[in-house]
């Protein structure tokens, strides 16, 4: 089999899946995992079947729960202990069921034929080795080199995935790099001995954006160079469109469809398959309705945070100015769409409206009232009219309260019902209004799952019947699939209730599909704001336009 | 977003909401008990701790004897027989009390002592002897298990005044529980109150309530116990003796709660569903109330279960300086300041079986706190 590669984004290489006379250099074959859990097993992974060839990508595809990782584990074998692999499984590397070898033998795979690159860049350095040493340790286990050898090889990896200044990275420690960096010295370390495998389990999720693209971008050059075959787990299907030559689609622990990559966009066939295509978000707000008076407005509002530096004795406090000088103004009806980096302050600024967070300085009128003086008490009266849905759905609900009392909290804060009856007729409107049955008081958060758990934070947040809800990034925590409901939900909750929302995203599609202005945020400044088709097609600023090419670029 | 391993059971698509009940609708407590029941040792501490509330709070019940009774003193403990005098095999349970034989040694001419084979004491369950009021109210005189005519048995002999030990280490366990139950009650209210209130409004508060905190932990424990102690007077009552005992104690065991608390508290400040409840605007008092206080409650759990096995050591290290309980009242280590003399333990070995309680309280608490500290996470 011939592979050419050309220079463009789309996968070229093709290959008919089973009529192939190449060897693939991964065969398996009816994975099988399941998990002891207390009440019997579970079974994670359900007759999983795949081949990777040399020097293509194959992507992974599922929401989560749905077992890519788990598969990818069984590949490396770095299963947790519980689990147990199905006898008639079996993974065939090179010909020979790895399956079957011990473990010896299947540590001397593992880094080394077969490498993986895992999702949280943070968390998978050691904070306590330098970033060198651990390369070197990496080359070391598997081949027998000298210490000078190893860390002259260290420094060519460093260079060939791009990182500025290798030289001096090779000394530093994990905290001080990016995450982007962190990310690339990873992938170095994957790279180290020349596997012929790499499993990238959602090698980009932790990131930026923009970071994003570089390091796929560097992965599928680096592919190219070495020859290598990779498997990319993802949930995020421009990605699977832009970097893989096929694809499997995950649901449930089973395999639905697996086509080549571009049939499988053009014709999906599996109801499954159809449906995570079409989960995309689409749609566009309802346009405003003429003359919408301003509910919310801010003018040159700064948040700063006091860094200490220096030593214990001659402390030295810096200021770090989180939120400078900004200031906005939301209309009626209106989404306003606050976009950036993690790090922007977009956060910052959208606690700081909601006096969430104190500001140092600049105005804040709520309905043209003057809130930015008022004390928590003096808030108070205030609070029923605007509201917050937070980023994480597993951590902005008590545990420890059922739903009745989590969304009926706020009815009780502010005295709205006379008797508890009335509250739980407004608990259950509020539930129904968020999509979810009225019968679940009684219920606690765990019992939910990430979706109807943010559906739950939506409707403790608009139970208050509020004007101004204050959205910090309520999908990027859910699956693709559950993300288009949200937004659904929420452009109709607007629709029918008259809601304001500011909405807090990196994620340039959503924000089209949802607002009617943007404002860009970089380093706690505003870059660009404009009515969103606007600075979507025509970004002005070169950051812009890296946010918007990260979003929609597929070609 | 990836599935943590191991994957959760897969859940039905998302399409058509279903309330979709993980295990049922179960409750916290059902939840930490059925996490709890999968650790032996922690199942183990729970029916030994149940055991010995049971024990003290039944102490007069349990006791064969009357604890303050005498008898012959360093008696040697009496086991259960089911032989009579021939060594033939009898269904009554008895023991035999030892007696002078009118001989003497022949070459000592010390009286020879040995078991009164011809007035065997039966033993039976829920037989009558020494009179006692239970709860310090219903005038009782039945014990689980004694001699069936209220004749004296020592299953675990007796101490130098002749008193039956086991019938004291039974009445000990009361008072040494109480203390330290008492103990980490004040405790548990005072580090759990200064906890969440120094972590959850912090700033300036926060700090020298933290240096004050720091103050109590850096005292140097012993001397100050010693000190302390010796500042009532010896003849004040003992039930005055034993307040201020508890007291002491509770003065210096409330920090290491209150840091443990704050700690956590300080987390939980931080999280979303408090930034929530203010956004609803909710009054601290509601939050610390309803927010913070239940998601601490656990670890404090936890933290109390393992307090109370220190403040037992602790009362029997201080007991066994006397300077804990004064006679009468009886505790285990006071029962211990009788081992003080090394001759005394070289002969008479079953003065020390109060260690015995002691250990198995430390056991139970510390394995129940061990599986309680697994379990209070479930989510």
């Amino acid at each position: 089999m011939t592979v050419v590669l050309a220079e463009s984004f789309a996968p070229t290489v093709r290959h008919d899946h089973d009529g192939r006379q190449d060897q693939p250099i991964i065969d398996a074959r009816n994975i099988e995992v399941a998990f002891k859990v207390e009440h019997g097993v579970v079974e994670a992974v359900k007759d999983i079947s795949f081949q990777l060839y040399r020097g293509e990508t194959i992507a992974i595809v599922g929401e989560s729960g749905s077992g890519k990782s788990v598969t990818a584990r069984a590949v490396m074998g770095l299963l947790s202990r519980r689990a147990t692999v199905s006898p008639k499984s079996s993974i065939c590397y090179d010909g020979q069921n790895i399956l079957k070898f011990p473990e010896s033998e299947r540590r001397k795979l593992r880094g080394n034929r077969i490498s993986m690159i895992f999702q949280e860049p943070m968390s998978s350095l050691n904070p306590i080795y330098t970033v060198g040493s651990q390369i070197v340790e990496a080359i070391r286990v598997h081949r027998k080199v000298s210490r000078r050898q190893a860390w002259a090889r260290a420094l060519e990896l460093l260079r060939h995935v791009q990182i500025p200044e290798p030289e001096a990275r090779l000394k530093q420690y994990p905290h001080q790099l990016s995450g982007g960096q962190r990310q690339r010295v990873m992938i170095a370390m994957a790279l180290a001995n020349n596997p012929d495998v790499l499993i990238a389990d959602e090698p980009t999720t932790a990131l930026d954006v923009t970071v994003q693209a570089q390091i796929l971008n560097l992965i599928r050059n680096l592919q190219k160079e070495l020859r290598m075959a990779v498997i990319l787990i993802t949930h995020d299907l421009t990605v699977v469109r832009k970097f893989s030559d096929y694809v499997y689609v995950m649901q449930h622990g089973a395999m639905c469809e697996h086509n080549v990559t571009e049939r499988l966009f053009a014709d999906p066939q599996h109801p499954y398959t159809q449906r995570l295509l079409a989960a995309e978000p689409r749609g566009r707000p309802q346009p405003l309705p003429e003359g919408s008076g301003a509910i919310l407005e801010a003018n040159d509002v700064r948040v700063c945070f006091m860094l200490r530096h220096g030593s214990f004795l001659k402390p030295d406090w810096r200021e770090l100015v989180a939120v400078d000088d900004l200031g906005l103004k939301l209309c009626r009806h209106e989404t306003l769409g606050l976009v950036g980096e993690s790090g922007s302050g977009k956060t910052t600024f959208g606690q700081a409206l909601l006096r969430l967070i104190d500001t140092r300085r600049g105005e804040i009128r709520f309905d043209g009232q003057p809130i930015q003086g008022l004390s928590r008490n003096e808030m108070r009266p205030l609070r029923s009219r605007m509201q917050i849905v937070f980023q994480d759905p597993f951590s902005s609900l008590n545990p420890r309260m059922t739903i009745g009392q989590i969304i009926e909290e706020g009815l009780v804060v502010n005295s709205i019902g006379a008797t508890r009856a009335e509250r739980v007729d407004r608990v259950r409107e509020a539930l129904v209004s968020a999509g979810m049955p009225g019968d679940i008081l009684s219920r606690f958060p765990h019992e939910f799952s990430g979706g109807q758990r943010q559906r739950v934070a939506i409707a403790r947040a608009i139970a208050l019947e509020p004007e101004f809800i204050l959205l910090d990034e309520p999908t990027s925590a859910l699956d693709l699939s559950v993300q288009a409901q949200i937004i659904d939900l929420l452009r109709k909750l607007q629709d029918e209730r008259g809601l304001s929302y500011l909405f807090i995203s990196h994620d340039l599609k959503v924000v089209r599909a949802l607002c009617h202005r943007v404002i860009v945020m970089q380093h706690g400044k505003i870059v660009e704001q404009g009515p969103v088709d606007e600075v979507l097609t025509n970004p002005k600023t070169a950051y812009t336009e890296r946010l918007v090419r990260a979003a929609f670029d597929v070609a | 977003m990836l599935a943590r391993d191991p994957s959760p059971p897969p859940l039905p698509a998302e399409g058509p909401i279903v309330a979709k009940p993980a295990r049922g609708n179960e409750s916290y407590i059902a939840l930490v008990w059925r996490r709890l029941k999968r650790s032996w040792t922690g199942m183990a501490g729970l029916w030994l701790v149940v055991l010995l509330l049971v024990m003290a709070v039944f102490a007069e019940f349990l006791a064969p004897m009357d604890p303050k009774a005498t008898d012959v003193g360093f008696a040697p403990p009496q086991l259960p027989s089911f032989h009579d005098k021939d060594g033939n095999f009898v269904a009554r349970p008895r023991v035999y009390a030892l007696a002078d034989s009118a001989d003497l040694d022949p070459v000592t001419f010390q009286p020879v002592v040995g078991p009164d084979y011809d007035h065997p004491r039966l033993l039976g369950f829920f037989t009558e002897g020494a009179p006692y009021k239970l709860f310090g109210l219903i005038p009782a005189n039945r014990h689980f298990f004694a001699s069936m005519d209220g004749q004296p048995v020592h299953f675990l002999g007796t101490d130098k005044f002749g008193r039956d030990v086991l019938s004291r280490a039974i009445h000990g366990s009361r008072v040494s529980l109480m203390i330290a139950l008492t103990v980490v009650f004040i405790i548990t209210v005072i580090g759990t109150t200064v906890g969440t209130v120094s972590g959850y409004f912090g700033g300036r508060f926060d700090i020298w309530m933290q240096r004050f905190v720091e103050l109590v932990l850096a005292f140097p424990q012993l001397p100050l116990y010693l000190a302390l102690t010796t500042l009532i007077p010896v003849t004040a009552p003992t039930n005055v003796f034993l307040a201020f005992v508890i007291i002491v104690m509770s003065a210096l065991g409330w920090a290491q709660m209150s840091r443990e608390v704050r700690g956590k508290t300080l987390a939980l400040a931080r999280i979303e569903y408090v930034r929530a409840a203010m956004a609803v605007g909710a009054t601290d008092r509601r939050i610390i109330l309803q927010h913070i206080l239940p998601n601490v409650m656990s670890h404090v759990i936890v933290a109390v279960t393992l307090a109370i096995p220190t403040v037992v050591l602790l009362e029997c290290f201080l007991g066994f300086l006397g300077f804990a309980v004064k006679p009468p009242l009886i505790s285990w280590g006071l029962m211990l300041q009788d081992t003080a003399t090394y001759s005394v333990i070289g002969t008479y070995p079953w003065i020390l079986s109060p260690v015995g309680f002691v250990l198995a309280t430390v056991f139970a608490f510390n394995a129940l706190g061990d599986g309680l500290r697994d379990a209070v996470d479930p989510y």
